[in-house]
């Protein structure tokens, strides 16, 4: 499992890359291999509002149904429609071409409470109880 | 551990869901609860399509509820069944964030309750349903890994929602099984209808079919507390819903599982 240095992480196994006001999001690694086959996904639309914490999406596995947890509030003004019709990028790519949604973010102090790589790999090993 | 209680199909909804609500916010440990169902209700997994997973005119014309879960699978006829429902912390030991270690935790509780009324059940490998199977949407009609069987038929269908750190998972187990109802309910006009009735008879079981001197619900939701107990070695303590949880219930009720919106569009 990987986890670029470039992002930023939530609790909720969710990644954020920054760029000024526009976070970009998805689900990581860890998430797509614990959730197992995704069947499909179920995105809140564009200009809805989302809440740090709170859901905007849900993803159905072969295993189970998954609430996507967002780790900022804002507004979301883009979703990744090519995952709709291929939903096996999230398995290949989730990084890049596995992004979720877009959202022009509120407030910028809510990323202080996201992770670094370091920290987020730290909860992983702590969840599969190698820490 | 909650009572053991018989509620209408969007009434139980908002009680699984409320105890989840709940315990993402509070923590706390885990929740088992056993239910009935006050008259016949359909509940279809959350992603599925009520206009081509149910027959709705035979449901409207019988007065069979649907009711959309906020768990995914697929879709069960609720006629005759105990219904389980476990809500807790997803690394609360012995549950770990591993989706298919919840669902054999669980498992080995009811087969160990199954056990105590005489039924030995065990857990089933995969299959995937053929795209022409008109019993497609049907949760019974496709064993999926970590379910459980008796003799090689289902007798138990069981579905999950994680939120957070935390999972809910509820599931049937089948007291008794009319092939021929739920395959009005769930498919339309088949040309092999009596060819899928006779594979439902095959591929699923139900608790009188297997224990001929079946004792009653209250019996083995009582040997399904007593097996959650030994095996998970915890005590269960009797509660009921916290005032919380009963205004969560009542508000998933009236915005969520009483509406058109949700149960015909999966939407809020």
């Amino acid at each position: 499992m990987s986890y670029p240095d470039d992002l930023l992480y939530s609790r909720d196994h969710t990644w954020a890359r920054v760029d000024d006001t526009i976070v970009t999001i998805g689900i990581t690694d860890f998430a797509q291999e614990s959730l197992g086959e995704i069947l499909s996904i179920d995105l809140h639309p564009v200009d809805s509002p989302v809440k740090q914490g709170e859901p905007f999406g849900v993803i159905e596995t072969d295993k189970t149904t998954a609430e996507l947890i967002s780790p900022v509030s804002g507004d979301i003004i883009g979703i990744n429609e090519d995952i709709f019709d291929d939903v096996g990028v999230l398995e290949c790519d989730v990084y890049d071409a596995g992004w979720l949604i877009s959202v022009e973010i509120d407030d910028l102090g809510e990323l202080d409470s996201l992770l670094d790589a370091d920290d987020y790999e730290e909860l992983v090993d702590q969840a599969l109880g190698r820490r | 551990m909650l009572p053991l209680e018989e509620l209408d199909g969007s009434e139980n909804m908002a009680v699984d869901e409320a105890v989840l609500r709940e315990t993402i916010l509070r923590g706390g440990p885990p929740t088992l609860r056993l239910y009935q169902w006050r008259r016949p209700v359909v509940t279809i997994g959350y992603g599925q399509d009520i206009d081509s997973d149910v027959n709705r005119p035979f449901c409207l014309e019988h007065d069979i509820d649907i009711v959309r879960r906020p768990t995914g699978g697929k879709a069960v006829y609720h006629e005759a069944d105990l219904t389980y429902a476990v809500v807790a912390a997803q690394s609360w030991p012995p549950f770990t964030t591993d989706v298919v270690t919840t669902y054999r935790v669980i498992a080995d509780c009811l087969i160990g309750g199954l056990e105590k009324i005489g039924i030995r059940a065990g857990l089933a490998e995969r299959r995937h349903p053929s795209r022409t199977d008109p019993l497609k949407s049907c949760c019974f009609a496709v064993p999926f890994r970590n379910e459980l069987l008796v003799h090689g038929a289902k007798i138990c269908g069981s579905a999950q929602l994680r939120a957070h750190d935390c999972f809910l998972q509820h599931g049937s187990i089948l007291i008794d099984f009319d092939p021929s109802m739920t395959m009005r309910v769930l498919s339309k006009n088949s040309p092999d209808e009596h060819e899928w009735i006779d594979y439902l008879n095959r591929a699923v079981t139900s608790v009188r079919r297997q224990e001929g001197r079946f004792a009653g619900e209250e019996i083995l939701a009582r040997c399904i507390r007593e097996s959650f107990e030994e095996r998970m070695e915890i005590r269960l303590r009797p509660g009921a819903l916290t005032p919380t949880e009963e205004s969560l219930k009542q508000e998933l009720l009236e915005g969520k599982y009483r509406t058109e919106r949700w149960n015909r569009e999966g939407r809020l």
